[in-house]
């Protein structure tokens, strides 16, 4: 299999729904902006729960006119997340669907609860019940059922993968897609995530107390942990031998990617940071590219006092000291943990940076903490120019990705 | 492609958790399907259960209570492959072992808990140390936290054909220098709300032991794979090479069957580009025949127009074990250790009573023909896989 190096793989097509703007525009300047999109939840009642708020999205402000009304009601919210964001992504790509040999097409995205939060109605009626719940509800369980949803928009019938790391999905969903085209096995990858908030989800973060009642706060030193989230992001790989050919425009290279495992503990960072620097050394011996080549860290940041410690760590591990002066933003502080979509989003986020030069800000950080000795971009963007970036995920697990997006 | 060697296999399956004693079960006709009509819940029907499970000899009860069964499962089936290919410990693959796991259902028995302390009690009265093994990568990870894997380690998430993914994800990550050998497989967990799930969505039609429609299963199946001169060079007992994997996909709704005889043609002949082979060096098949109608008459559709009149020695598992991920993991690593002992066991069947050529279906254990050995994979929601082994 060729090497990064030897065989370029570029972004041509971006296509995002989150919390702050459904479309890539609108999130943009949501992000540049300093948008928040955490709020009170009225997905489903969270009176019960400890905390009340998330980053949740209004379908009404996606333009989902484009499915009829039986898809809308046969797909689940993670699926119209996925469908609007890949119109928008191979909109951005121009291309046309049906010139695509529909057997070079591979859909490769990261996903967890999928449609739970439909199928959860189906389990609630069975668990209080013992009576069946609507077919359409138990229809949405099950992550592969976002890509198969896509794929089958798409008209694709090439690879078809559903990377399920948890927090890390997303992120390693782009690079195995990067890995398909080097290998030659598409030409084209749809890559990315989608992810939709679910009771599961709200009540195991809120059940570990991993929760912040407010709006996180990810490296201050008060932070007392995350803010769920949800979205979709996509993006649109070919190799760029492919991409010149058709005259299309990129926004960056995926230049290349890291994954490990901590083989430390389900949900616990391992502390030194050690675990973590290896993702994110690994993704850049793929890319070969040296770590003082780096511009920007898009950090996992969670907020979670462990997490952000461990992360910090992990990034003082690689950079040295360098690394506290070495712009690194958590987006989580705006549009919420998306969890297994977090990485995709991101790395839109991170494509976009690279692209337009403006790194966007860690809201709501105000206190230093001295085991986070980093530039976290405090809550206003800042112009830059960014020629090499990092998009980082640390997933329960242990399971640790990391990509290295380039302007060239 | 780079000839893979398969040096390891570890199963936890409906027929045993030995591999001889697999192969002796599917020679014998067994079947290791249970009526699960009594389990709460779970409506009436069959299902592949593994019964009499004991991770003790691998994870140590204390340690034991903190895994969920699909990761018990996972991690006993790691450990053994990794025994078997002569591996386990080997400080040169702590970071040097790739885990690809493919699942159907990992992460259901926690999260059905969880969500029914939600639902009965309240969301405060949830579990909290049922929540993280709910992720789907539960089973991967505690392989790699049990057996100290520090590699890459992905968990993918589709059907059936999901091993086929995974090995193509395992070769990339040989080919690409991130590690030197890898451990792929796949781990599915039986669950009654799934059972009852797929039940109301007609996914199981067929309710009667050797009648026509799919059954779920459940297990672990881990194959050790690594370059073939690699493995030669130290010495390692190869079962099989893999020479070829292909995959495609048929569009259509996700939930349903989608018999697509252009699409698993396509991944057959994807399997044969990448060995560099042509049809007529394939001697013998294991089928994916699941029990229902419409899927199997795609196969051998697609058999006939790949191959010809043929022939090709049948065989397939489904049958005795039911379908899920681990399935097609199990089917791969039954071939393998079928290429070891140059035999077939006996189709063990499905829906269709009879199949025309190139398919000879075994009614009893043979001889391996000459030739390649043909591996085929398909599943719910239109996804198909064919791997070679030689």
């Amino acid at each position: 299999m060729p090497s990064f190096s030897d065989c370029p793989i570029v972004v041509t097509g971006l296509g995002a729904v989150t919390a702050i703007g459904a479309g890539r525009e609108a999130f943009w300047q949501g992000l540049i902006e300093g948008k928040s999109g955490i709020r009170p939840l009225e997905l489903f009642d969270p009176a019960a729960y400890r905390t009340q708020t998330a980053a949740w999205i209004d379908e009404a402000a996606l333009d989902l006119s484009f499915l009829g009304p039986r898809d809308r009601q046969r797909t689940s919210r993670a699926d119209r997340f996925a469908l609007a964001a890949t119109r928008e992504a191979i909109a951005d790509a121009g291309l046309e669907l049906g010139s695509l040999p529909p057997e070079r097409l591979a859909v490769v995205l990261g996903s967890g609860a999928g449609g739970l939060i439909e199928a959860e109605e189906w389990f609630g009626k069975v668990a209080l019940s013992g009576r069946l719940g609507q077919v359409r509800e138990i229809l949405a369980h099950g992550p592969d059922l976002v890509t198969n949803r896509v794929a089958s928009w798409l008209g694709a019938r090439g690879i078809r993968s559903t990377v399920v790391t948890a927090c890390s999905s997303s992120t390693l969903s782009v690079g195995q897609a990067a890995d398909l085209l080097r290998a030659g096995l598409a030409d084209v990858v749809v890559t990315g995530g989608s992810d939709s908030l679910a009771r599961l989800t709200y009540g195991g973060f809120n059940s570990l107390r991993a929760v912040d009642p407010d709006p996180c706060r990810p490296f201050d030193r008060e932070r007392k942990g995350l803010s769920v989230g949800e979205g979709a992001g996509i993006l649109v790989l070919e190799r760029e031998v492919d991409a010149r050919r058709r005259g299309a425009r990129w926004y960056c290279r995926v230049a290349g990617y890291g994954s490990t495992s901590d083989a430390y503990h389900m949900t616990a960072p391992e502390p030194s940071g050690a675990a973590g620097a290896r993702a994110l050394t690994s993704a850049l011996e793929s890319a070969g590219i040296d770590a003082s080549a780096v511009d920007y860290v898009n950090a996992h940041g969670t907020a979670t006092p462990h997490n952000d410690r461990a992360e910090a760590a992990a990034l003082h591990h690689v950079f040295g000291a360098r690394a506290a002066r070495l712009p690194t933003s958590s987006i989580k502080s705006m549009i919420g943990h998306c969890l297994c979509s977090a990485g995709a989003v991101e790395a839109v986020a991170t494509c976009l940076t690279v692209q337009r030069g403006v790194l966007p800000p860690t809201l709501r950080w105000e206190s230093p903490d001295p085991e986070c000795p980093l530039d976290v971009v405090p809550n206003v963007a800042r112009e830059q120019e960014v020629r090499v970036a990092l998009s980082s995920s640390f997933a329960f697990g242990g399971n640790s990705a990391c990509l290295v997006l380039s302007a060239e | 492609m780079r000839p893979l060697a398969v040096t390891g296999v570890g199963i936890v399956s409906p027929l045993g958790s030995e591999p001889c004693a697999v192969l002796a079960a599917l020679d014998q006709g067994q079947k290791g399907l249970v009526a699960v009509r009594d389990a709460p819940l779970a409506g009436s029907g069959w299902a592949g259960r593994v019964v009499d499970f004991d991770p003790g000899p691998v994870i140590p009860p204390m340690r034991a209570r903190r895994l969920d069964r699909a990761s018990q499962f996972a991690v006993v089936a790691a450990h053994r492959a990794l025994s078997a290919a002569g591996l386990l410990g080997e400080e040169r693959l702590r970071r040097g072992l790739g885990v690809v796991m493919g699942t159907s259902s990992a992460g259901s028995g926690p999260l059905t808990v969880f969500l029914e302390a939600l639902y009965r009690q309240s969301p405060e009265a949830a579990p909290p140390f049922e929540f993280p093994n709910t992720v789907a990568n539960a089973p991967a990870s505690h392989v790699s936290i049990e057996l100290k894997l520090e590699g890459p380690n992905t968990t993918l998430a589709h059907s059936e054909a999901v091993t086929g993914m995974a090995l193509v994800l395992g070769r990339q990550m040989i080919e690409d220098g991130r590690v030197t050998a890898a451990l792929v497989g796949a781990v599915d967990e039986w669950n009654p709300y799934y059972q009852l799930g797929y039940e109301q969505i007609g996914a199981l039609r067929g309710q009667v032991e050797g009648g026509g429609g799919s059954l779920l299963s459940e297990g672990a199946t881990e194959l050790v794979i690594e370059p073939a001169d690699a493995a030669e060079a130290r010495g390692a007992r190869v079962l099989a090479r893999i020479l070829g994997v292909g995959v495609a996909s048929a569009a259509g709704e996700p939930y349903r069957w989608l018999p697509d005889a252009g699409a698993l043609a396509q991944a057959i002949r994807g399997a044969l580009a990448e060995a560099g082979m042509p049809a007529e060096a394939v001697g013998s098949v294991f089928l994916a025949a699941n029990g229902v109608e419409a899927m199997e008459r795609a196969e051998a559709e697609a058999l006939a127009a790949v191959f010809g009149a043929g022939p090709l020695a049948a065989t397939g598992i489904k049958g005795a074990v039911g379908e899920r991920s681990t399935s097609g993991a199990l089917g791969v690593a039954v071939a393998a250790l079928c290429r070891a002992r140059h035999r077939l066991p006996p189709y063990a069947g499905g829906s269709l009573a009879s199949w025309p050529a190139p398919v000879r279906l075994l009614a009893a254990p043979g001889e391996l023909p000459p030739g390649a050995t043909l591996v085929l994979l398909y599943g719910f929601g239109g996804n198909y896989a064919a791997v070679i082994l030689s």
